[in-house]
């Protein structure tokens, strides 16, 4: 501490940082974090080669933020984006989801998390075939307890809030890519989540409509303060992030906020 | 700092955050909605799965028309049996009376009950191969002990009457009065050995059906019966196979889906229903069926061979009904056994499989 209090006394600089530090700490014990991945490794073994899909991450993200992983493919970015989800469960070190370690909650638990804490969109939207694009988003609601009807009212008002009011009865196939994306982000916000995962949830559609879903994405994280990490190659989505952390090699290479990326943007560009 | 005390949870007192007991518990929805879906699941495979589902269609035809065949040859080969039988005594009567036109036949019933189908039978042969036969009866037996009057003049007496009835004292005294009477005795045995004897001589004309013959009878029986189950039995085995890799096939097909299911929230308990609920969809509709089509099967079989009114006139309602609904549960235990692999597998998906594109 004594260092520290002449650090701040010797430069203004320092005191900034001091400033950052006690921030991040009291975000930290005020739980204002969706999620804290806590020195996590993953080691896949694939018959006797050791694969380390991830090599001690830490990671730290605020509620309602909007998050994009980028990373190439291999990174360990989608190893990384599993664990936050509670999709898959790391070798060693902790995640942290609303400051639980879900680590330590049993399958019925997991199962309440992913279906009320975390809403999940794909790549490949993975809609269910069977079911029209109510039923879809119903099936979540349905998970989570709530009665016929009230899945049905709520259902109806957050299709047509992402602009598909008139399409309830499709079925996916009925829809094109970008209408059965609208669906899925629907679905996902179904039970009004803290957080939201995208995977790359633009990585199947062309530029216009991924630029739509991406907007959509972003005015729903501001309505509802929903927490939205991404996994992303899509450079439109940095455009809507608050941060962006880049991973490489099953680490965390850097977290840049979106004002620099802009500035360095700018500077590519020039 | 934080990696100095990574195990400590904050937990703010303010808000639920940051304790467990914020979590609750996810529920399943309800039954109805889950058969639905299974339904639903199934309904859109029956196209890619109609060549399995007809595996548990056949293995069903074949139980059904087993069963609905053995009723049928019951029932069509009895009268043939009969005739047979009124034949041979038909034949005992003409060697020991010879030409029996103009003669004087007495026909002698018990009192309690009708004498049933092979008397009819025997009469109607009687009439149709003697002309100007007189038949004297049916007489019921009380009334044939009593008056003497009835076999004068007969030819021949035909009792029809259980054994014990023959060797009571009076019928014994009677038939010693009966000089040209040849008297042939049929014991209403349901298995059949029936007894002509001459009560005068107080010997048997026809022996008996041997124990030999009696015991290779019986063992034919039985071989076609092995045979009939060790068929049904390979059918329902082959229909069993061909459900677990239609599910094997719709698991390995929706294995994204089943990992989107648990994305959304879906216990395993769910996926267990769904699969279940969807393989005795797939095994109740394949018996429903394969019912059907094992009438038809047998039915068109036996009608080929035999007259069609005589075999849809053997066929019982309530035996056929329980023949019907022994194959819906057999249909059901089957597909139940048969889900058993592929839900496991279903249940050991992990819900990041939804994320994975390369499927």
């Amino acid at each position: 501490m004594n260092s520290s209090e002449q650090n701040t006394k010797d430069t203004a600089d320092n005191g900034e940082r001091l400033k950052a530090f006690i921030d991040e700490v009291s975000s930290f014990e005020g739980s204002g974090l969706a999620v804290r991945v806590d020195d996590v490794q993953k080691v896949y073994r694939m018959g006797k080669i050791e694969v380390r899909a991830l090599d001690g991450v830490n990671l730290k993200i605020n509620r309602g933020e909007y998050i994009s992983i980028m990373g190439p493919s291999g990174s360990g970015k989608s190893t990384l984006f599993n664990m936050m989800g509670g999709l898959d469960k790391p070798t060693s070190g902790k995640v942290y989801v609303d400051d639980v370690d879900i680590a330590e909650l049993d399958p019925s638990e997991l199962a309440w998390l992913r279906c009320r804490k975390i809403g999940y969109i794909f790549q490949t939207f993975n809609l269910i075939g069977t079911m029209t694009a109510l039923e879809n988003v119903m099936l979540p609601m349905a998970f989570a307890g709530k009665s016929n009807d009230e899945a049905l009212d709520a259902g109806v008002d957050i299709l047509t809030r992402v602009g598909l009011g008139e399409r309830c009865k499709h079925k996916p196939t009925e829809l094109s890519g970008g209408q059965q994306q609208r669906v899925a982000i629907a679905r996902a916000f179904a039970n009004d989540p803290a957080i939201i995962l995208a995977d790359e949830p633009t990585g199947n559609l062309d530029l216009k409509t991924g630029q739509a879903i991406i907007t959509l994405l972003k005015d729903m994280n501001q309505e509802r303060q929903t927490t939205v990490i991404s996994a992303t190659h899509d450079h439109k989505m940095l455009d809507v992030s608050d941060r962006i952390v880049w991973v490489a090699d099953g680490r965390v290479d850097r977290v840049e906020k979106r004002k620099d990326v802009e500035i360095e943007v700018g500077k590519l560009v020039e | 700092m934080n990696k100095s005390q990574p195990s400590q949870r904050p937990i703010p007192p303010t808000s639920g955050a940051g304790s467990r007991d914020q979590f609750g518990r996810v529920k399943n929805p309800p039954m109805l909605e889950i058969i639905r879906m299974a339904y639903r699941g199934v309904r859109n495979r029956l196209g890619r799965m109609v060549v399995t589902w007809l595996g548990i269609v056949l293995g069903i035809t074949f139980l059904m028309s087993a069963m609905v065949s053995s009723g049928i040859r019951q029932a069509v080969q009895e009268p043939s049996d009969r005739r047979a039988a009124v034949e041979s005594m038909y034949g005992v009567l003409r060697a020991e009376v010879g030409k029996l036109d103009n003669k004087k036949i007495v026909v002698i019933t018990p009192d309690e009950k009708s004498s049933g189908a092979m008397l009819e039978s025997f009469l109607a042969w009687l009439k149709e191969n003697a002309e100007q036969m007189q038949i004297v009866g049916p007489v019921k037996s009380s009334k044939a002990t009593m008056d003497l009057t009835l076999y004068e003049n007969a030819s021949a007496i035909v009792a029809w009457v259980p054994e014990k009835w023959s060797l009571t004292p009076s019928w014994q005294d009677m038939t010693k009065t009966m000089q040209q009477a040849v008297v042939l005795r049929y014991t209403p045995d349901p298995n059949g050995p029936f007894i002509f004897d001459d009560a005068i001589r107080g010997t048997e004309i026809l022996p008996k059906v041997s124990e030999g013959q009696k015991k290779k009878a019986g063992e034919q029986a039985h071989k076609q019966k092995l045979r009939t189950q060790w068929l049904i039995g390979i059918s329902l085995l082959v229909a069993a196979i061909g459900i677990t890799n239609a599910l094997l096939m719709s698991v390995t097909e929706r294995y994204r889906e089943i990992s989107t299911l648990k994305c959304l929230g879906a216990l395993n308990s769910f996926i267990i229903y769904l699969m279940f609920i969807e393989s005795a969809v797939l095994g109740l509709s394949g018996a429903l069926a394969g019912t059907a089509s094992g009438i038809m099967f047998s039915l068109v079989g036996w009608i080929s061979s035999y007259d069609m009114n005589m075999v849809i006139g053997s066929i019982h309602g309530p035996e056929l009904l329980k023949q019907c609904v022994i194959c819906w549960v057999v249909g059901l235990v089957v597909a139940l056994i048969a889900a058993i692999y592929p839900t496991r597998i279903a249940v050991a998906m992990i819900p990041a499989d939804a994320m994975r594109t390369e499927i």
